[in-house]
């Protein structure tokens, strides 16, 4: 044990070599020096960008950890804002992991887990999305009666009832917020007109943890995922697909520590995508438009998907894809991510206005993504030169 | 206020200061917390971490000049803080004080295509000036530092690139400087001294007092603004790599000084296998298992030009070097692995990571001195020695190794077309480990009085006081070191400026 956290056990300890292998090298500030062509977009750490001091890029973060590993710091509110102000993009670890295998998203991880066992996290503004995963099992505050209410008036099989290949796990963001209904039903509808054997689980849908997992809540997260890997390994499917990109991530990703899913879990995306290869899906009407595409963190750099959303806009006649000066792995986050956009909205909107600037800045008129947070961080970006439109609502309008 | 007349304590007087600081850079831009302080406590080296009372982010010169005002006044130290990846302590705050962290001014204002230079502030990476000076067929020289690093800093700190075979150190490509000096006033040296001077001036006008500011890290001012000098970038490039193996230093350090003289190629550099390995696979496990397939040297040569024509001719000039020197040529296939795991095509020009900072385990103590070429394989063999001497491989399942490749390496370069050679010697322990920084003070310790005697000169004041490794040159100097005095205590009479270099105490500086 530690003796400088309350806790029996310190995650800081788990990183503690990374912290101190940090170099220094401050690569972590920017995108890959290979995809460097804009000056005026070659940063990749949305917190460090906005407030400039070291202790919000990862190489600032490795030394807090190793201050606090040594007992030179105390904690205080400060710690907080540069610890929940990160949106865990992971664009740091990216080029970091190339350099001699260290790990500065673990180190992140590792502090917010531990100022949450120390009880200074959650956030005032992150209770009621924890106090909600405990009650409802969703961060939204919705009671579970309603989390089939996107699928009302579709009959969509249960597969614990009915034999069939896939299971859509739809999330809680896109199962309950009005705005983002469209994006489960229309996964829906191109799988059925495209002839999968589908289902859902309806009401009896856990959430994936995520939200208890990026706020630091190890413990309640570990609690939701396990019991979520029995219930989705009790169901006989081929494949779990699913739309929402930081379900994607846990699931495919973070199961893993857990045993992991006997069926293979794959982005919507991925399976659209091998649809209309095999002309299961056929893209019909021309959808002029010039779009340039915005590359979700969990499902790019968590998980690897950067190829499927791009060739799904290839093959929509009409559209002419044009990429921003960050793109794939360098792509710059929407801000959203890990409770950052309901802790600091203020931030979160500054991020998302600068990924839209750099979006209209390739004098593209639709910006296409493909995760419900990106969607709503984006979306409040007051911006008439571009559309925000979510990339399977331009399959649908091709397929007519 | 001043600290001078009256009796302050230091909590008071960075309360005073920080004050001061917010209503010139206001309230977001100058913090106390420890939170923030600790993340400019550590930078690449073995020096003992340490954090300043206040960080200040100026956003113009101006700024700057108002920020040394107030630290003069008070008698506060002032560290200078470009981008943060100092190799020698530089910008670690020894004796605490204020943090003057540049990053907000990073602008590249204009690349002067008929003058061939660029005027930049010290934010501005070698990245971000790379791809303005691409634009328009020029380059920057680029060191071997990632593309992350301050091209100012690193151009004022004698900074060693690859193109340094022909046009020497960092301070050689500098045109002119805006200075902030102690007391807040500002200076103009080279071609910014006059409005119309345009880029043609390269030193003065008239003695030239832009050296003082020279490998100064911070101790006699803050440079604010640089004109630097850009080179042609080639239409067409490609690559020669060459090999020697371990005992061949004699040939390897002839072939280095030849290839200079000979004048044919755009770079050339020496990489040890396991700096090629890491190049090449970018992870510490795979240069491990490349690295038996590479002799001990490995002789990249750049070479290009304007025209396909121009390019074979200095390939056939580079084969008679190789030939007259006994170097032999690479395999293909080594040329083939390059290209296909490399991307090589700007490895050259923009360096992402250099195998220094791939082999990071924490820190690394660096030796990085000048020397005449024909000392270099006598020193190169002596560091061989310290190395097994100091990081003698304890485990008995390496015993078959001399000591861990990954632990320590040493680089040649020759020189201004191979005039001299500058030798670096580095050694990789991590900092979280105390028997690696030992070992590492240790060969520090062993290494120096023998680079002094073979006539090695370390042209930059490193080291901090904590490890006690100042700038190990100073007392050699004379005359010249009780001039640099004077003119340092004239300059800046309460030795605020990064406090601790120049291997001047406080009592020499006169406080």
């Amino acid at each position: 044990m530690s003796e400088l956290t309350k806790s029996p056990y310190d995650p800081l300890l788990q990183v503690q070599k990374d912290s101190y292998r940090c170099g220094k090298c401050m690569l972590c500030k920017f995108i890959d020096h290979n995809e460097m062509t804009d000056t005026d977009f070659l940063a990749i750490c949305p917190s460090g960008l906005r407030y400039k001091y070291e202790a919000y890029y990862a190489s600032g973060r490795q030394e807090i950890a190793r201050g606090l590993l040594e007992g030179k710091l105390e904690y205080n509110d400060r710690l907080l804002h540069i610890l929940f102000t990160c949106t865990e993009c992971g664009g740091c670890q990216v080029i970091c992991s190339d350099q001699g295998n260290k790990n500065p998203l673990k180190t992140i991880v590792a502090l917010r887990e531990r100022v949450f066992r120390d009880e200074l996290a959650p956030l005032p503004e992150h209770e009621t999305l924890i106090k909600s995963m405990e009650n409802y099992e969703n961060p939204w505050q919705q009671p579970r009666a309603r989390r089939d209410a996107w699928m009302r008036k579709m009959k969509l099989p249960d597969p614990r009832k009915e034999k069939v290949d896939t299971l859509f796990f739809v999330g809680c963001t896109q199962a309950y917020d009005p705005k983002l209904q469209n994006i489960a039903r229309m996964t829906a509808e191109i799988l059925e007109a495209a002839g999968v054997k589908f289902g859902v689980l309806g009401k009896d849908e856990l959430c994936c943890g995520s939200t208890l997992l990026r706020m630091g809540n190890y413990d309640a997260y570990e609690k939701m995922a396990q019991k979520n890997v029995e219930l989705l390994n009790s169901i006989d499917v081929d494949r779990i697909i699913t739309s929402c990109s930081g379900c994607n991530s846990v699931l495919r990703e973070e199961y893993e520590e857990l045993g992991g899913l006997d069926a293979e879990v794959m982005h919507s995306l991925e399976l659209v995508d091998e649809l209309i290869q095999s002309g299961d899906i056929k893209l019909k009407n021309k959808v002029n438009r010039k779009v340039t595409y915005h590359d979700p963190c969990h499902l790019g750099r968590y998980t690897g998907v950067y190829d499927a959303p791009r060739s799904i806009l290839e093959a929509i006649p009409g559209i002419e894809l044009v990429e921003m000066p960050r793109n794939r792995a360098n792509s710059f986050c929407c801000g959203a991510g890990a409770g950052v956009r309901t802790a600091y909205p203020e931030f979160a909107g500054w991020v998302a206005g600068e990924r839209v600037r750099e979006a209209v800045s390739t004098g593209a008129d639709t910006l296409v993504t493909a995760c419900p947070f990106c969607e709503q961080n984006l979306g409040d970006v007051k911006q008439p030169k571009i559309e925000l439109v979510d990339i399977l609502e331009l399959v649908r309008e091709s397929m007519g | 206020m001043a600290i001078k007349e009256i009796d302050l304590t230091v909590k008071e007087l960075y309360e005073e200061v920080y004050t001061e600081l917010k209503k010139i850079v206001g309230e977001e831009w100058v913090e106390n917390d420890p939170m923030i302080l600790i993340g400019y406590s550590r930078d690449q080296s073995l020096e003992t971490a340490h954090n300043p009372n206040l960080v200040v982010l100026p956003e113009s010169t101006e700024q700057v000049s108002k920020i040394l005002a107030v630290a003069s006044r008070s008698g506060a130290p002032v560290v200078a803080w470009s981008t943060g990846g100092n190799t020698g302590g530089g910008c670690i705050p020894q004796r605490g004080g204020i943090i003057c962290d540049m990053r907000r001014m990073d602008k590249v204002f204009d690349v002067d295509v008929e003058n061939m230079s660029v005027r930049i502030q010290p934010g501005a990476t070698f990245g971000k000036v790379y791809i303005e000076a691409e634009k328009v067929g020029l380059r920057n020289a680029v060191p071997s530092a990632p593309a992350s690093v301050s091209m100012l800093s690193n151009y004022l700190d004698k900074g060693v690139f690859q193109v340094s075979n022909k046009y020497g150190v960092g301070t050689d490509s500098i045109l002119g400087l805006e200075i902030v000096l102690p007391d807040g006033e500002i200076v103009y040296t080279g071609c910014l001294s006059q409005d119309n001077y345009g880029s043609i001036c390269v030193e003065g006008p008239g003695p030239d007092i832009s050296g003082i500011f020279h490998a100064s890290m911070g101790t006699m001012g803050i440079c604010t603004q640089m004109v630097a000098q850009l080179y042609p970038l080639p239409k067409f490039e490609d690559i020669v790599p060459s090999r020697c193996d371990e005992d061949d230093m004699e040939r390897v350090t002839e072939f280095l000084r030849e290839i200079a003289r000979e004048d044919c190629t755009i770079e050339t550099i020496l990489f040890q296998d396991t700096y090629l390995g890491m190049g090449i696979t970018m992870n510490h496990d795979g240069a491990e298992i490349i690295r038996p397939q590479l002799p001990r040297h490995n002789a990249i040569v750049y070479i290009g030009g304007e025209t396909e024509e121009e390019m074979e001719i200095r390939r056939e000039q580079t084969m008679g070097v190789l030939e007259r020197t006994g170097v032999e040529l690479s395999p293909d296939t080594m040329l083939e692995l390059m290209k296909s795991l490399v991307p090589w095509e700007r490895c050259f020009k923009i360096i992402q990571v250099t195998p220094r900072v791939e082999r990071m385990t924490g820190c690394f103590e660096l030796f990085w001195f000048n020397i005449a070429m024909d000392q270099a394989p006598d020193m190169a063999r002596h560091f061989e020695k310290l190395t097994r001497k100091n990081f003698a491989d304890t485990d008995p399942e390496k015993s078959d190794r001399p000591y861990p490749y990954e632990l320590a390496t040493f680089y040649l370069q020759a020189l201004e077309f191979g005039r001299s050679g500058m030798l670096e010697m580095d050694a990789y322990p991590n900092q979280g480990e105390p028997e690696g920084v030992k070992r590492g003070l240790a060969m520090a310790r062993d290494a120096i009085p023998f680079i002094l005697e073979k006539g090695g000169q370390f042209d930059r004041p490193y080291g901090g006081e904590q490890s006690g490794f100042g700038w190990v040159q100073a007392p050699l100097l004379g005359t010249y070191f009780e001039l640099l005095k004077g003119l340092k205590h004239h300059m800046d009479p309460y030795n605020i400026m990064n406090p601790g270099r120049l291997g001047i105490t406080a009592d020499q500086a006169g406080v």
